[in-house]
Parts: C-alpha cells; sequence; structure tokens
C-alpha cells in the first residue's frame, strides 16, 4: 500500500534521524528504527473505508451465529461465543449510522477487537490489508466532518488516495448505547 | 494476562493475605486487649505477619509498603518486648496501617504510584515508639533474682520480657520437665504445648541438662500460670513429665511410675556425644529444637495449599460445560444408533458407558465447585474492622459478634458481598445504633451490638446483620414516602407495615434530611438490593421500634454451575434458574381471566398475574398462542411475589455454566447472563427477580388510581 515498512532511509530522512553511530554502540546504546510506526487493519464498511490499531484487534472471524438480545439497541447483533467466553456482536453499518448501499457478502467479517480488557466482534463488510502509518501522517478530524458522526473518528489518514478513518473505540463501543432507548437500566454498581 | 504481571500478582495475592492475617491478629489482640490482658502469640504473629510482608515488598520492588512494614516491625518488635504498651491508641494506629496497606497494594497492583505519601503515617508510628517504654511495673531486676541462674543466663530479650510480665500478672512460675523419645519429639513437644497453653504461658524451652538416654530429648519448660501447682500436674499428667513449682520449689511427679524408653522403638545409633551438661553451651543451642518444630510445621502447611488464580477455575469450569455439552451430544447419538437396526448391544454398551461419564462429570463439577469455596470469615474481618472505625468516628461503643464465619460461599459470590454487607453495617451504626445516653435511658446496655450470622439453609446461605438499636419506623417512612410522591395517599393507607419496609429498597428512595431525627434508613439500599440480585440472592428486612432491626440476605452456594429450565418462546430460547421456578403448569385459553386490564389465572385459590415473555421483550413475530389449549405458565418468583410468566414451549431441565455478558450488555434489565447449551448455541438466562419485580410494578403503574410516581420511567 502506501508505504513499505522496509524503505528505511526515506523515513529516517522524514523523520531527521540517523543511523547507529558506532559511538552509540560503545555507550552500549542502540538507536531503534522508528518505534511510533502502528500497524492497522483497513476495512470497509458501506462505501467508506475504515481502520483500527493492529493493537486493538484480536482476531479476524467470518461472521458466526449470534443469539439476539432483548432491549437492545438496534445494532447489536447479539451475542456469540469466541472460544468459550461470549462476547457482544454488533453492527457497525448500523452503529456508525451509515446509509446506502450494503455490499454485505460472502467477505464480510467479524472483527474480535478488545476494549476496556473485554471483547466485542464487529461486523464489516469487507477486510482490505494491514497498513502502516506514521503518527506525522494522521491528522485529527477537521471539526466540519463532526457532525452526529465525528464522535466516532479519532483520526484521518490519506491511504493511496482515499481517506481511511481511525475509529475512536471508546465512543463505537460506548456500554451506556448498548441499551435499547426508553428501557430502564439497573441502578449502577458503585454508589 | 501478559507472562511480566505474573510475578506481581502472586505479589498481590500473598500479600493481601499477609495484610488479612495481620487485620486478624490485630482483631483479636484489640479485644484481648479490653479484658486487660492478651496473649503474646497473637502479638508474635502480627510481628511475623509484618515480617514477611516487609520481606515479600522489598523483594517485589514494593517500596512504600516495605517501608512502611519496616517502621512497623520496630514498632511490634518493641510492644512485644513490653518496650511500648499495647494501648488503643497504639491499636488505632495499627489498624489504620492496615487500611493504608491495602490502598498501596491496591495502587501497586494497578502499577500507579499511591499518591498521598505514608509520611504522616510513618511519622504517627515513630511518636508512639517515642511515647517511650511504660515502667515494667514492679517487675524489678530483684523479682527474678530468685530464679535460677542457668535459666535466666539463656533466655533471649523476649522471654526474658515475658517472664516479667508473668510475674508482675503474679502468676506462679512452674518448671516442668519432660522426657521425650528422640523420633516422637515433633508430637510430644506439641501436645504437651498445647495442654500447658490451657494453663498459662510457656516462656522458654530449655534443653535439660540431664538426659537419661542418648535416644530420648529431656526439656525443661518453663511456664506461667494463675493455677495452683496441683492443677496442672492433674492437666499435664504424662509419663516423663514433671512439674516443679518455681518460687517453693516443690516437684510433683505424676503418681504413675517414669517408664523405661519404649520398647516399640527402633534402635537408634547416635554419636557417643555427651548431652550437653554447661549452662553456656545450652545457650547456644536453645533456640535449635524450637526453630526446627515450627520450621518442619510451616513447611507441611505449605505443601498442603496452593493458590491458583480464579481465572484458571473459570477455564477449568468452562471446559466441565463443554464436557456437558459433548455429553448430551453423544446422548443424541445414542439415540440415532438404537433406531438402526442390530444395534442392540452396542447401544447397551454405549449406554453404560455414557451413565458412568455423566457420574463422573458430575463429581468433577462437584469437586470443582468446592474448590471455589472460600470462608466468609474474609468479608467479616473487614467488617470488624469497620464497626471498630466507624463506631470510634461515631462515638458509640459497639460490640459485634460474629456467628458462621467458617460458612462456605462462592469466591466470587463472598468478593461481590463485601460492598453490600459494608453498607448494612455503616447503616446499623449511622441510624439504628443509639447513643450510649439514649440507650441507658431506654433501658439498654450503653454498648450497642451488632450481630453478624451466617449460615447454611439447604442449598442457599444465608446472612443475617442485626442490630439492637431503635429499629425502623414505619410510619416515618411512610410519611417521608408520601410527602416525596413516592406513594399517593391512598396507597400509603392500604400498605401494610411489610409494604412500608420495602420502600428502603426503592430506587431513588431516601430520607436523607430527616434521617438523623425519624431514624429513617434506606440511603443506597436500592444498591445494596441491587448487587444482592445480582447474585442471584433476595434482602429481607425485619425491624421492631426500639428493639432494633435485622436484615436476612438468601443466597445461592454458588453461580457458577446452576439447573436451569429450558423455555422456547417466540423461537427463541431461554433458561430460567430452576430455584426460582417454583412450578411449571398448563392452561388453557378460557381459564384466563382478566382483572384491570390484567392476564390472571387461579391457581389453587390464589390469583396469579400473568406476563408474556414475548411481550415483555418484544420479542419479533410474538403473536398469539400456538396452541390456546396448551398453554405453558412457568411460576416464578421469589418470596411472596410470585408471577406466572407465558412462554410457548418447555424444552427440559440441564445444568448449566453462567457466562458474564461484559460490561456492555450486563444493564440489560431481565437477563443474569449467557450460557452454552448443545450444538454451539449460545443462550440467554433470565433475571427472574428483575422479570418480576417488571411485572409487579407494571401492574401498579396502570391500576387507576396511583399517582406521582417520579422514578418509574419504563418505556412503553
Amino acid at each position: 500500500m502506501a508505504r513499505e515498512p522496509g524503505d528505511l532511509w526515506r523515513a529516517l530522512d522524514r523523520s531527521g534521524e540517523s543511523l547507529a553511530t558506532e559511538e552509540d554502540y560503545e555507550h552500549g546504546y542502540k538507536r531503534e528504527v522508528r518505534q511510533d510506526l502502528e500497524r492497522y487493519v483497513a476495512f470497509r464498511v458501506g462505501v467508506e473505508l475504515y481502520g483500527l490499531s493492529i493493537r486493538q484487534i484480536a482476531e479476524i472471524a467470518k461472521v458466526f451465529d449470534v443469539t439476539p438480545v432483548p432491549r437492545t439497541a438496534d445494532f447489536v447483533l447479539g451475542i456469540g461465543n469466541v472460544r468459550g467466553s461470549v462476547i457482544p456482536v454488533i453492527d457497525l453499518f448500523k452503529r456508525l449510522r451509515l446509509s446506502g448501499e450494503r455490499m454485505i457478502g460472502r467477505f464480510a467479517r467479524t472483527l474480535i477487537v478488545r476494549h476496556d480488557d473485554e471483547l466485542y466482534g464487529l461486523v464489516v463488510d469487507a477486510v482490505i490489508d494491514v497498513v502502516t502509518i506514521a503518527p506525522e501522517d494522521l491528522e485529527e478530524a477537521p471539526g466540519a466532518i463532526a457532525g452526529p458522526r465525528g464522535e466516532y473518528i479519532r483520526s484521518l489518514a490519506r491511504i493511496g488516495g482515499e481517506i481511511l478513518i481511525v475509529l475512536e473505540l471508546k465512543t463505537v463501543l460506548a456500554t451506556e448505547a448498548f441499551i435499547a432507548p426508553g428501557v430502564r437500566v439497573l441502578a449502577k454498581e458503585d454508589a | 494476562m501478559t507472562d511480566s504481571s505474573r510475578p506481581s500478582n502472586e505479589f498481590l495475592t500473598e500479600a493481601q493475605e499477609v495484610i488479612e492475617a495481620f487485620s486478624h491478629n490485630l482483631l483479636e489482640l484489640d479485644a484481648q486487649q479490653r479484658t486487660g490482658d492478651y496473649d503474646p502469640d497473637v502479638l508474635n504473629a502480627a510481628f511475623r505477619a509484618v515480617h514477611s510482608l516487609k520481606g515479600l515488598a522489598a523483594l517485589f520492588g514494593a517500596g512504600p509498603i516495605a517501608a512502611l512494614s519496616h517502621a512497623l516491625e520496630g514498632t511490634l518488635d518493641a510492644l512485644r518486648l513490653g518496650k511500648l504498651a499495647l494501648t488503643p491508641r497504639a491499636l488505632d494506629v495499627l489498624f489504620e496501617c492496615v487500611e493504608v496497606f491495602q490502598r498501596l497494594l491496591a495502587a501497586f497492583g494497578e502499577g500507579r504510584e499511591e499518591s498521598d505519601s505514608i509520611g504522616p503515617l510513618l511519622d504517627r508510628i515513630a511518636a508512639l515508639s517515642g511515647v517511650g517504654p511504660e515502667p515494667a511495673a514492679g517487675a524489678s531486676g530483684d523479682t527474678i533474682a530468685g530464679l535460677d541462674e542457668s535459666i535466666l543466663g539463656v533466655l533471649t530479650e523476649y522471654e526474658e520480657h515475658r517472664l516479667r510480665e508473668n510475674i508482675r500478672l503474679q502468676r506462679n512460675l512452674y518448671r516442668v520437665h519432660a522426657s521425650f523419645d528422640l523420633l516422637a519429639i515433633d508430637v510430644g513437644i506439641e501436645t504437651l504445648k498445647a495442654k500447658m497453653k490451657e494453663f498459662g504461658e510457656v516462656i522458654t524451652y530449655l534443653p535439660s541438662a540431664d538426659s537419661s538416654s542418648e535416644d530420648r530429648i529431656d526439656l525443661d519448660i518453663l511456664v506461667g500460670s494463675h493455677r495452683p501447682i496441683a492443677e496442672i500436674v492433674a492437666g499435664v499428667a504424662e509419663d516423663d513429665v514433671t512439674v516443679h513449682e518455681l518460687s517453693r520449689g516443690r516437684t510433683i511427679a505424676p503418681s504413675s511410675p517414669p517408664r523405661t524408653p519404649a520398647p516399640t522403638t527402633a534402635p537408634v545409633h547416635l554419636e557417643p556425644e555427651p548431652t550437653p551438661s554447661v549452662p553456656v553451651d545450652v545457650a547456644e543451642e536453645e533456640e535449635t529444637p524450637r526453630e526446627s518444630i515450627d520450621g518442619a510445621i510451616s513447611l507441611r502447611s505449605l505443601s498442603q495449599t496452593v493458590r491458583v488464580d480464579l481465572e484458571r477455575l473459570d477455564h477449568l469450569m468452562n471446559l466441565i460445560g463443554e464436557l456437558g455439552v459433548v455429553h448430551a451430544n453423544l446422548g443424541s447419538t445414542l439415540d440415532i444408533l438404537k433406531r438402526r437396526a442390530h444395534s442392540g448391544d452396542v447401544a447397551r454398551d454405549f449406554l453404560l458407558h455414557l451413565r458412568a461419564m455423566s457420574r463422573k462429570l458430575s463429581l468433577l463439577q462437584q469437586g470443582l465447585l468446592d474448590v471455589r469455596m472460600v470462608p466468609l470469615g474474609q468479608v467479616f474481618d473487614k467488617l470488624a474492622r469497620v464497626v471498630r472505625k466507624l463506631g470510634r468516628d461515631a462515638d458509640k461503643e459497639i460490640r459485634l459478634s460474629i456467628s458462621g464465619a467458617q460458612t462456605e460461599l462462592d469466591k466470587l459470590i463472598v468478593e461481590e458481598l463485601s460492598d453490600p454487607l459494608m453498607h448494612m453495617v455503616r447503616n446499623c451504626i449511622d441510624h439504628g445504633i443509639e447513643h450510649a445516653a439514649e440507650r441507658e435511658a431506654a433501658g439498654k446496655l450503653a454498648v450497642g451490638r451488632i450481630d453478624l450470622r451466617a449460615f447454611q439453609k439447604g442449598n442457599r446461605v444465608v446472612i443475617e446483620v442485626e442490630d439492637d438499636g431503635r429499629g425502623m419506623d414505619w410510619r416515618g417512612i411512610r410519611d417521608i414516602a408520601l410527602r416525596r410522591g413516592v406513594v399517593s395517599a391512598t396507597e400509603a393507607r392500604e400498605m401494610s407495615v411489610a409494604e412500608t419496609l420495602e420502600l428502603v429498597f426503592r430506587p431513588g428512595f431516601t430520607t436523607r434530611e430527616t434521617a438523623t431525627e425519624i431514624s429513617g434508613r434506606g440511603v443506597g439500599m436500592d444498591v445494596v438490593k441491587t448487587n444482592i440480585s445480582r447474585l442471584s440472592g433476595m434482602i429481607d428486612v425485619d425491624t421492631e421500634p426500639g428493639r432494633g432491626t435485622k436484615f436476612s440476605i438468601t443466597l445461592p452456594v454458588t453461580l457458577a454451575i446452576i439447573q436451569a429450565l429450558v423455555i422456547e418462546c417466540a423461537k427463541q430460547t431461554f433458561c430460567i434458574p430452576l430455584n426460582a421456578v417454583l412450578e411449571s403448569i398448563m392452561v388453557r385459553e378460557a381459564e384466563i381471566a382478566t382483572v384491570e386490564g390484567h392476564e390472571v389465572i387461579s391457581l389453587r385459590g390464589r390469583t396469579l398475574p400473568l406476563v408474556h415473555l414475548s411481550r415483555l421483550f418484544e420479542l419479533p413475530g410474538a403473536g398469539g398462542y400456538v396452541d390456546p389449549e396448551r398453554i405453558y405458565v412457568v411460576v416464578i418468583g421469589l418470596a411472596q411475589h410470585r408471577v406466572g410468566l407465558v412462554v410457548d414451549d418447555l424444552v427440559g431441565q440441564q445444568d448449566v455454566v453462567i457466562k458474564p455478558l461484559g460490561k456492555a450488555l450486563r444493564a440489560v434489565p431481565g437477563i443474569a447472563g449467557a450460557t452454552e447449551l448443545g450444538a454451539n448455541r449460545t443462550v440467554l438466562l433470565l433475571d427472574v427477580g428483575k422479570l418480576v419485580d417488571e411485572a409487579m410494578g407494571r401492574a401498579e403503574l396502570s391500576a387507576p388510581v396511583k399517582i406521582g410516581r417520579p422514578e418509574v420511567t419504563d418505556g412503553p
């Protein structure tokens, strides 16, 4: 995709860093090649391209059967069993309140993501690739996009002429959104 | 969980245990100290606990914990050497240390620096020592001067202190001479020690100079006791034991003649080294026999217990659950096999093995459940600390009596219980128990009393928290509820006492502003109720004005595996915990009557309201009855509230492993968890308590005269 991870010299050139010198080794210090490059899984939901850091993803699975849970929001598909633990599975298309053509089909996958020490399943239309992005190539989401959906965007990156939206799991998986509107919730656990 | 976090996890659990042991010792000391005399062994145990905590903390780099335990160790050493008096003030500081230890430990566990410095506490500890040694009353050197020099010369500082203490307490000193078979010395000493403890305090052991033979060891044991010599002789009566009273020099031997070494003893060939006969030699060896005994015992106890992460047990539990599913699948395979021709013999064999497997499976399941059980004592100890502290803060003297601390519950439940119980005990102290003056005026003992009881009742455990305070004023509660619009005037008039008391569990109900005047409780009691019902438990309250209040919590012994009734509704499968199912019945549509728009049936003369699970959950495709002549009703309920749940089909009963739903779905009302049935099907488990509450609330909601229910925000 956009950049080869092996393209060391260019990366160094851009970041203003140099290769480790003999002196560095003498001091017992080995300068690492850029530690801050992060790999992202790029996937498609509707017509848009989204990404999540590979560190947040535990597994990419085929879409599996789920058990619907009553009294939950429309985007909650239900619960499923992943290696012995029960996890909620959501439809990202509905969660992101996207509209338009759905491309869901045999390319659809469930991304098993880890958030706040728990696993969640996110159903996406297709997984595209794994890309490496340097932090300086990520832009803050411009306020103009914000609108109602802006809260789900952590940052944006340009990948081969297309914009990749890095999702903010904190808001996408906000627990209070899971309960269907109008249902009375239990008293909070620790008052 | 990463591997790098493991050592610190081990540290956390071990340190937690040590701190709990320390706290337990302190509570014991606190109780004993009030009677004026305390068991030095408990103080020693506390000292040892802090000492090992110090070692642990240093090993795992928990700096603040190490620093605090280092300071504390010094103080405890001074206490046990009598350089410092065990005053209530000293105990306060020690108790504070327990709290701070726990905070520090939690902070360490989360990998953050504890922000509040331990500096002030260290200062207070130092200040304790600054008080200076309490003059050992009357224990001048003269009093012990009369003792045999050969004994005094070999006493350690601690032992000498204990000796002075015993003299100060005007106990008689005895020198018990015992002879042990070399092979049985461990057991012999332990038995003798246990017997002596009943009479007084064992100050020291001294290997005796005059050993009668090579395969025996003679010990002199210095004992301090209030009892007369005759009683001690009678108590320790055993061969090879003689008792001397040190001050008067009387010697009494048991009436039986001294026995020669037991003939059954296997010959032991020792090196012909003479037994030490000079006191100086003895001094060097003085510690050895005791050390080795203690060492052996602690090693043994270590090898018998294994610390296991709860997660690993959960994993095993899951595997057993999955084995259960495999078992069920094998059962259906057998059914297929039976239908084939000429399969008789094989099928019979298969069935036999399947039955054996099922038996072993349930044994395995039971065994694993037993492993998860821990005594409630852990939580009770914590509560005892709270009572002590809060009682002091509120300036009320309170005696806490605990029974049933050994009652066992699933570890998970015990952990979850600590907050609700804490809350209830706090309520007892804040609102229940009156000040001493008020109590005396009411003709009660000035010291308040809280009883904490736990006991098993069938396959459930009951925990009671009872105080002898002023009780709950149900009229006051009713008036407040009325004033706040929680209930209407008509409702208020019709409410029974029990119904009124139930109001304190309503969310949003509080008597906050007037709590002290009308002795109202209920601040946050709804949270307590929620927590308890999440554990599939229930809570009841019973009160008598002026006499006290009793809360009873009933809990299942475990949550990990339960029996469930499997039902179907709108083509979906659900499980209902069997302990909440009273019965299942079948009715015809014609039997269903309507009262004020609610469907009811008459069951053995009582009216039972019906709710449709499909409508409650708004399940898709929910329509009329599958067969109006065969409507399945599961009667569910807790205590006196019962509801008939209308479902489409009853599938059967099954043992299920409950799995949590996770943070996101935990709050869905009416769903308690999920479980696996055969064929990799995930099925929801209903929260019966919640559904019954809802059904009741709904019934009230639409009744014509009810008004002003601000806290009800149900959907359509």
